[in-house]
């Protein structure tokens, strides 16, 4: 399979991804760099709230395998 | 069964952001949790299958990413959960987003397709390659690309972001973003 080169415009629509509805070609179909940048902005942000400590259960369950006679069942 | 403390160690590195993949893909920090629990076990059970040296958030990734596509989603549809209440379940926001902020975003995220939402996250977020987060869902570089490319796009008319003048759901907010000065 020949590789395909990414789109030159943002907008352009991969061939391999084609759907149905045709999307307006607006003026907000082609995100300028700073819009980008604000959208990668708020992801990133909107991500790292949802980064916290590992909860207990994850740990927990990790731990207990490393112990040869670990029993199953804690919850 | 004995787990290697080397890769139990990798595991736990890799599952914070692993939960924070879950809780954007689903949209529920209940579901996801559950979603965390399944993927580690599942990758316990298939530990052998590991290559130690390879890419252990990549794997844990696609486990997840494959749980979700395969079993989460069809009960996507039965509880329609798009409003964003996840964001009330959430202890602590960073405080340069606003919570009226954060969860229009998750909503907004929300209403992204799937593949759209999933190759937006792994690319933007989670750190991937597009090469990594080509093998997580299993298709192309370029369809990754595209996908990423498609998702801001949506995601700027969600949001109603035109020009970075009009970013943020108010000035004050921009203002706490951006540092200028709302006076």
């Amino acid at each position: 399979m020949k590789e395909r080169k990414p789109p030159e415009n943002p907008e352009t629509d991969d061939p391999m991804e084609t759907r149905p509805n045709t999307m307006k070609k607006g003026k907000q179909a082609a995100l300028g760099r700073d819009i980008q940048a604000k959208i990668g902005q708020q992801l990133r942000s909107y991500y790292d709230a949802l980064i916290e400590p590992v909860p207990d259960r994850f740990s927990d369950l990790l731990e207990k395998l490393e112990k040869p006679a670990g029993k199953e069942g804690s919850e | 069964m004995n787990l290697d403390p080397a890769l139990r160690d990798q595991m736990l590195a890799a599952t914070p952001s692993l939960r924070a993949f879950a809780i954007s893909l689903s949209g529920n920090v209940d579901r996801a949790d559950d979603l965390v629990q399944e993927t580690l076990l599942r990758a316990l059970a298939n530990i052998h299958s590991f290559q130690p040296g390879t890419n252990m958030p990549a794997w844990l990734f696609t486990i997840l990413r494959n749980l979700f596509r395969s079993e989460y989603r069809k009960r996507r549809r039965e509880v329609e959960d798009a409003d964003g209440s996840y964001a009330e379940t959430l202890k602590t926001h960073p405080e340069q987003t606003s919570h009226v902020e954060f969860k229009e975003f998750g909503a907004a995220l929300t209403k992204l397709p799937d593949d759209q939402r999933e190759a937006l996250i792994l690319i933007g977020a989670s750190g991937f390659s597009y090469e990594e987060a080509a093998e997580i869902c299993g298709c192309a570089v370029g369809t990754i690309k595209s996908r990423v490319n498609r998702a801001r796009t949506r995601l700027a008319n969600l949001l109603n972001i035109e020009n970075p003048n009009d970013f943020g759901p108010d000035r004050a907010t921009r203002a706490v973003l951006t540092g200028d000065d709302v006076a």
